[in-house]
């Protein structure tokens, strides 16, 4: 079990539904999709941003930064493995913490960008199955829209 | 190596949803995602929304109007990608907005194939009242065929109720040659221009038809009756400046000016030969097919026909 803060644990949409319908915030609240060590990194970013306000709209596209727009706290927050790094992106979307969520998303759209495929492959271990002539019949049906 | 693909947190583990927020941001090219991998099948999922991704792109960063041409361009056209359209916008084959330095071009589209002829193509441009150099040119591999070409330019209002006029009825030779067009809300004519008194003539017809301050839709068209290879048709719209308008009778206008908008339009028509359909498909790009659309797709009305 773990301890926390309501204002900390209601960054959790998911959470603070919950407890409004307990009525209680000293209830216990279970988790069941996301591990303990996971959790605490989501609490920690939660305590850091405890302050900052909920986009109302998740649409809201004024509110959307670029890619490479990460505040630096969250940099390094966001500078853990792969493996962490993917949890924490579930337990957003589970836990329903959009903000987490897209600096989870932004991290490995940086990640991506500027890669080329099998330096893509490389950072995720994604083992190529295309045969030389199939990937060059792809590059070839793609490359007339490219750089745009 | 180890099989990512079954791991919980490899990132092709990852819900569709997810992946689409990690590129929802338009930072990545198609091909370099589309080559990554092809058994693993959700990620393939993905790369299927991907495509609708960058219509969400277009919707955020265009204007109504222009994702509802998209979307009809889409839809006659459902092999074209929206990061084509996108890529197609980003080189200004046309422009979706209509803010106060940009018009929203509408161009004539169509993937289909020459596969017969006569062929026409050309394209259309929603404007703004304002004054307009329309320049055009022709490039043909086979310069002995250039008389056999006919043009023609027209305007059309709302309602497409459609008047035109055959270029070459006023031209001495199909190269490059400018001409003055005026859209005045309520009036369209040229300017020393011999086809001039053609226009004043349809002007009678447009008035009661035409609404002071709406946009215009006008274009440009070429038309072939007999098979003609290499064929590279551009058309720009240019936006005069206060300096060239010449309708100096209502100075009104002249708050109403905008800037220069400029958009090109380049089709080439390949080589017919035996290919079947399926294969001009293949080997005509999509920024060859712009602006290609056969006889009879076109809106009716007053349309002289281009006998050879």
């Amino acid at each position: 079990m773990i301890d926390t803060e309501k204002d900390v644990a209601e960054r959790s949409v998911l959470i603070k539904n919950m407890i409004e319908d307990v009525g209680d915030a000293s209830t216990e609240i279970p988790i069941p999709n996301v591990t303990a060590n996971v959790l605490k990194k989501v609490l920690e970013w939660c305590e850091h941003h405890k302050g900052d306000p909920i986009a109302a709209n998740e649409d809201d596209t004024d509110a959307r930064k670029k890619s490479t727009d990460i505040d630096e706290w969250d940099q390094k927050f966001m500078q853990v493995d792969q493996e962490m790094l993917f949890e924490i992106i579930l337990a957003a979307n589970y836990l329903d913490i959009k903000a987490l969520l897209e600096v989870g998303c932004k991290t490995v759209a940086n990640m991506i960008k500027g890669k080329t495929p099998e330096e893509i492959r490389r950072t995720f271990n994604i083992q190529n199955d295309f045969t030389p002539e199939e990937e060059a019949q792809i590059r070839r049906e793609n490359e007339w829209a490219e750089d745009r | 190596m180890k099989d990512i693909a079954n791991a919980r947190t490899s990132i092709l583990s990852l819900p569709l949803e997810i992946l689409q927020l990690i590129f929802l941001e338009p930072v990545f090219q198609l091909s370099d995602i589309a080559v990554l991998t092809r058994t693993c099948r959700r990620f393939q999922d993905c790369l299927v929304t991907y495509d609708e991704i960058w219509r969400q792109y277009l919707e955020k960063e265009y204007t109504k109007e222009g994702l509802g041409y998209a979307s009809k361009v889409k839809q006659e056209s459902p092999e074209i990608t929206w990061k084509q359209l996108c890529a197609a916008m980003t080189y200004q084959w046309w422009s979706f907005t209509n803010a106060r330095d940009n018009y929203d071009a509408l161009f004539q589209l169509s993937s289909k194939p020459l596969r017969q002829f006569p062929f026409s193509m050309g394209c259309t441009m929603r404007v703004p009242p304002g004054t307009y150099a329309v320049y055009w040119s022709l490039r043909i591999a086979e310069v002995s065929s250039i008389r056999s070409l006919n043009a023609y330019m027209s305007y059309k209002d709302e309602k497409t109720e459609c008047t035109r006029f055959r270029m070459t009825d006023f031209c001495e030779s199909m190269d490059e040659r400018p001409y003055l067009w005026t859209v005045t809300g309520t009036n369209v004519f040229l300017r020393e221009n011999p086809a001039m008194e053609y226009l004043k003539e349809n002007l009678i017809l447009h008035q009661d038809k035409t609404h002071k301050d709406q946009w215009h839709t006008i274009g440009l068209e070429l038309r072939e009756t007999r098979y003609i290879p290499n064929i590279e048709f551009a058309v720009n719209y240019v936006r005069l400046e206060k300096i060239f308008d010449y309708s100096t009778s209502d100075e009104s206008d002249d708050d109403d000016m905008r800037w220069a908008y400029c958009d090109t339009l380049k089709a080439r028509i390949f080589p017919q030969g035996n290919k079947d359909v399926e294969e001009l498909n293949r080997i005509l790009p999509i920024t060859d097919r712009i602006a290609m659309f056969s006889q009879g797709e076109r809106v009716s009305g007053g349309v002289e026909s281009a006998a050879i």
